[in-house]
């Protein structure tokens, strides 16, 4: 995990800013190390550790960062978005709106 | 309450300070535990089988079967439709949600016939089937030739439903291990079809027993109208089998329905009890046709609760069905898979099972990614102790357990792992 995290926030960092998602550009003062740790605890276990989803649980490496910040505030609103919604919500539920913003723009950034 | 001074002789503080201060594990004579990550950034792999000088076969759900030899060097040995680099692929092999390449096991006269097989989704019949392959292997073990389809109709599930984890190729078991009796065993799931568990015709919801050519075993004491190749009935989805190193009776595990994840003996014919029909038992419609979940199955809930409602093993319903060694606590996690350690570099360990758990924290359940040592009773009813392995590594999703032939338990994980764990 040191090392995503590492490769991560290097990542980040080599990108420029325009490249950045708007979401997280707008809205959040970005901290990768944070977010990937919030993203080690909270999403790879289902996720994985880079994203691309394992058994029942989907890919989630390539999206971007408005796309996971509105599936992230559907769930924490109750709703129901596919078949894992009922896994999905109980973890969104927890999240501030700083939390998903910063999740957002980790993963859109790190995972391909 | 008053205060009564004592006066404890210097034995008597020495005595408690022993206690309290000796770890347990010291007392109890485990083993310490080093690790080595064997193969890494693989894509789901799902389990391994040996030879006795370390030859490992492993499959990987959407890539296909390799083997790696003894020297380290890996050979891409069939692959499945879409994949690149393998000696020979398979077209019709295909992965989707849970199903895919799943387990792998050889031949105990692998010398002989050179036999290794694998379960795998197919779409060579609609909407598709698992199936188990039979294939021979070269001298250099860089091929695998002479595919034969051994088992092809264990349902598939092609369509998603209304329910948790709904997308296509749910529940769809895929162990294959062969026993001391020389038969192949394989586990399969309910497909979240309601029909099929206590079918006897239907494949899924079963653990089959057959011979290397397919055939149904001798003993499999299947009832009148059941498919012979059935050696017992009425499960969700099993997905680990292992058997007793005294007695050799099968032993499954089994994911529960958001409570009660199993570890069951089997016996011949027998009913493992599951029965997620609308309309039986008390209950009513259930959306899709699957009461799996139910009574509410989107939402936190009590697992007790759960369990009085939709039974993981219904003995109201089904008086004579096999009843769990263990029922994690009440609590559903993921069990994928078991194995028995064997040999005494294992210390007090050695004869007790292994459970991997993958991990699903919902409605207040704790993930619980882990490998659980449990010491089942010799009659498989019951469980003297269950405790947390150590790991000496980092937790993930514990797909397959498989015991070495050099004596280390090597572990798969989701996550792309494949790691040995060595007791010092």
């Amino acid at each position: 995990m040191k090392f995503l995290t590492t490769m991560a926030f290097a990542l980040a960092m080599a990108l420029p800013a325009f490249a950045m998602p708007a979401y997280a550009q707008d809205d959040t003062d970005l901290d990768m190390e944070a977010a990937a740790t919030m993203y080690a605890r909270s999403c790879a276990q289902c996720h994985g550790r880079t994203g691309r989803g394992m058994a029942s649980f989907p890919s989630i490496a390539g999206k971007d960062a408005d796309y996971l910040a509105e599936r992230l505030e559907q769930y924490r609103a109750g709703e129901t978005v596919g078949p894992n919604s009922p896994l999905m919500r109980p973890v969104a539920a927890k999240l501030s709106d700083d939390d998903i913003a910063q999740l957002a723009a980790f993963i859109s950034a790190s995972f391909e | 309450m008053s205060h009564h001074p004592k006066t404890w002789s210097l034995t008597t503080v020495a005595a408690v300070a022993a206690v309290v201060l000796v770890p347990a594990a010291a007392l109890a004579e485990e083993p310490g535990l080093t690790y080595e990550t064997v193969l890494t950034d693989l894509q789901d792999p799902w389990d391994m089988a040996f030879l006795p000088d370390g030859t490992m076969f492993y499959t990987e759900k959407c890539q296909g079967l390799s083997v790696m030899l003894p020297s380290g060097d890996v050979n891409a040995l069939l692959g499945m439709a879409d994949t690149d680099g393998y000696a020979s692929t398979e077209n019709d092999l295909f992965c989707e949600g849970q199903a895919g390449m799943n387990g792998v096991a050889v031949d105990p006269d692998f010398d002989d016939n050179r036999y290794v097989y694998v379960y795998s989704s197919s779409s060579l019949t609609a909407p598709g089937t698992n199936r188990v392959l039979r294939l021979t292997v070269n001298d250099d073990f860089s091929e695998v030739a002479d595919r034969t389809d051994l088992v092809e109709d264990i349902p598939y599930k092609p369509e998603a439903t209304d329910q948790p984890f709904g997308g296509p190729g749910a529940h769809n078991g895929g162990r294959i291990r062969f026993g001391p009796d020389g038969y192949l065993y394989v586990t399969t799931g309910d497909t979240h079809n309601a029909e099929v568990p206590q079918s006897p015709t239907l494949l899924g919801g079963k653990v089959l027993r057959i011979d290397r050519d397919g055939e149904a075993a001798d003993g499999n004491e299947a009832a009148e109208g059941f498919d012979p190749r059935i050696y017992t009935y009425g499960h969700r989805n099993v997905q680990g089998i292992t058997f007793h190193p005294d007695t050799g009776q099968p032993i499954v595990a089994e994911h529960g329905p958001w409570h009660s994840d199993e570890i069951t003996a089997l016996v011949a014919g027998g009913n493992g009890g599951w029965d997620p029909r609308p309309n039986v038992a008390g209950r009513g419609d259930c959306p899709d046709g699957y009461c799996g979940y139910e009574p509410e199955q989107m939402e936190a809930m009590e697992p007790a609760e759960r369990a009085a409602y939709m039974p993981m093993t219904d003995t109201e319903s089904f008086p004579d069905a096999m009843l769990p060694a263990w029922d994690n606590n009440g609590l559903s996690q993921g069990t994928s898979s078991a194995e028995f350690l064997a040999g005494e570099q294992w210390g007090d360990w050695e004869g007790r099972m292994v459970v991997g758990l993958m991990g699903i924290g919902f409605g207040g359940t704790p993930l619980g990614q882990r490998i659980d040592i449990i010491d089942i009773a010799e009659d498989g009813l019951s469980v003297n102790d269950v405790s947390e392995m150590p790991l000496p590594m980092g937790s993930g999703r514990f797909r397959s357990l498989v015991l070495g032939p050099d004596g280390s338990l090597y572990a798969a994980i989701d996550e792309g792992d494949i790691y040995r764990i060595t007791p010092e």
